[in-house]
């Protein structure tokens, strides 16, 4: 890597949604806008290796950007021969003049854009989409990964979205206060399957993006200032508080998965982990020193409000994804490293000791005043995320504590992948016959799910039954694809104690 | 007597007005939003106007709480 490649990389990751916002708040054009990014950014391939660096890259980009759309606006209004050519070039010059410094009004013009991307005329899965390639940067080819959408298909739907977006007469702009609620689960899981881009392995040629983990927390953070007391805002953000604050013991120094009971727990970020179970104590509703619950509600609902959400609502935002198995809610409390939980030495500890930690998870109803569905799913998700993440060791996790979470987060979704999760929960917590139990008809629920006859195959193991056991690695192994938990699999396997029924070889 | 025509598919009234391509459609439904065109019969049109806003957001603001509508800008 040379300087300027690393100089290149660097302004990507900073620049890229900065300058998209900036283009399409002074332009009104996202296609635009997008176009003279990528070309700006390869203008600056080929000139900085030459040239040299120069000393505010963001600068540079932003200039070389607004060029381009210039000269497309240019020549499109000259095609169109709609205006003569004396006044087009007027408007372009006072245009390039009102000159923006790239350093300002950022979080502003990247909450914009998102607010902009999930405007409810827009199909929910390009809401999604959009917001991931304009506000993160994500390729087409990592957007398609990331929601499980063919390459092709998801370049064609980027293309069509754009071009609603431009025209369709949907507006750029944050809507006004009062219909900013109307948007915010929709914004929310925005930002959410934007921090788990992040963490979603394959994505990139790097295996953590920390700082789109960084990013989604600093949108929270300008979110929940821009609309205060939103639980979904505030739960949302402890989950992801929580979860990023794992974020330096992921992956060890070879680059591979270190699974969550594995991981150093010295090096946890212990002020994120506070701030995250602060931020859930102050929506728990049996807080002693909540006198004052969350005051969601004390603006006066505009009586308009409430019929007007079905237009965004709860059943709108791909909260329950639109995507299918990997999406985020689905292995939520420990993200990337949730699967391999089961491979874990179990500990046994039939039942949770008296415990003296702050007990922020004993159940959680839902705290007075509004609450979204989603709120309640982040708020669960954080809460288990919690127990994780305040257990002193892994064998000290207070496993049925997650497991009720778990059952909670299940009756609220509905998810076979929640169920799955559960499932393991109540192993450790009660051993893996009542796991067993909890398998049940998932087989037909996740059918091609390698976890689900992996996790059977971890407690039909740990339950005695080696034959039946190495069956399910055998089913387990016919459907994984993932070369790291193959060989992890195959390792599980081949340590089994079994009388070898037939191997194939 | 007054009369409106409608054009459909490729044809194209002289002096007429011509809309969006349906990738700009939006759909409404007793105020609920959809992207795309509306998905019933053509026949089912009962009325027209023609609206001059700033954008999408204002033209939604001024449709009656009930009903489906389909809103393209022109072309």
């Amino acid at each position: 890597m040379t300087a300027s490649d690393d100089a290149l990389a660097d302004a990507w990751q900073t620049h890229w949604s900065r300058l998209i916002g900036l283009l399409i708040g002074q332009f009104a054009r996202p296609d635009l806008a997008e176009d003279a990014v990528s070309d700006a950014f390869e203008a600056a391939a080929r000139h900085w290796p030459d040239d040299g660096v120069p000393t505010n890259t963001g600068a540079w980009l932003l200039t070389a950007a607004r060029r381009r759309v210039l000269d497309r606006l240019r020549s499109e209004a000259v095609q169109r021969k709609k205006e003569p050519l004396m006044v087009v070039d007027d408007e372009m010059r006072a245009a390039a003049a009102a000159v923006v410094d790239p350093g300002a009004h950022v979080a502003d013009e990247q909450l914009r854009l998102i607010f902009a991307c999930c405007h409810p005329a827009i199909a929910p899965d390009d809401r999604v989409a959009l917001t991931l390639r304009f506000v993160v940067g994500l390729t087409t080819t990592e957007i398609g990964r990331l929601l499980l959408v063919q390459e092709a298909t998801m370049a064609a739907r980027l293309t069509r979205a754009k071009k609603r977006l431009a025209s369709s007469g949907i507006p750029f702009a944050t809507p006004a206060p009062e219909r900013l609620d109307e948007r915010l689960d929709v914004v929310a899981t925005v930002v959410y399957l934007a921090f788990t881009s992040g963490y979603h392995p394959g994505v990139g040629d790097v295996p953590l993006r920390v700082d789109l983990g960084d990013e989604a927390i600093r949108l929270l953070r300008v979110l929940d200032s821009l609309l205060p007391d939103r639980a979904v805002v505030r739960s949302l953000l402890a989950l992801l508080l929580l979860q990023h604050s794992r974020r330096d013991t992921r992956l060890d120094p070879s680059g591979a998965l270190v699974l969550l009971p594995d991981q150093d727990r010295t090096r946890w970020h212990r002020d994120e982990i506070t701030e995250g179970v602060d931020l859930l104590e102050s929506l728990s509703p049996r807080t002693p020193s909540s006198d004052p619950p969350p005051l969601v509600e004390t603006q006066p609902p505009a009586p308009s409000t409430p019929p007007a959400t079905p237009t965004s609502g709860p059943s709108t935002p791909p909260a329950t994804p639109t995507s299918g198995p990997s999406a985020p809610p689905a292995t939520p409390a420990s993200g990337p490293s949730t699967p391999p939980a089961t491979a874990r030495p179990f500990p046994s500890r039939p039942s949770a000791p008296p415990d003296p930690r702050p007990s922020v998870a004993r159940d959680a109803p839902a705290p007075a005043g509004h609450q979204s569905r989603l709120a309640t799913e982040y708020r669960l998700q954080a809460l288990i995320a919690a127990e994780h993440a305040t257990a002193p060791t892994a064998a000290d996790t207070r496993w049925s504590v997650i497991a009720d979470l778990y059952a909670q987060l299940e009756a609220l979704t509905g998810s076979p992948v929640v169920r799955l999760a559960r499932a393991v929960a109540v192993a450790e917590a009660f051993g893996p016959d009542a796991g067993l139990q909890l398998l049940d008809g998932l087989d037909d629920a996740l059918p091609r799910h390698h976890r689900v006859p992996a996790v059977r195959a971890e407690l039909l193991r740990r339950a005695g039954n080696p034959t039946a056991a190495a069956a399910a690695y055998r089913a387990a192994l016919s459907l994984v694809t993932n070369p790291t938990e193959r060989t992890h699999l195959e390792t599980r396997l081949s340590d089994l104690d079994t009388p070898t029924p037939a191997p194939p070889e | 007597m007054r009369f409106v025509v409608l054009a459909f598919g490729p044809a194209v009234l002289p002096a007429g007005i011509t809309l969006g391509s349906v990738d700009t459609a939006t759909s409404v439904q007793d105020r609920a939003l959809r992207d795309g065109t509306f998905d019933g019969h053509a026949s089912a049109l009962t009325g027209l106007q023609v609206i001059d806003a700033p954008d999408l957001d204002v033209v939604l603001e001024q449709l009656p709480a009930v009903g489906t509508f389909e809103v393209r800008p022109v072309a």
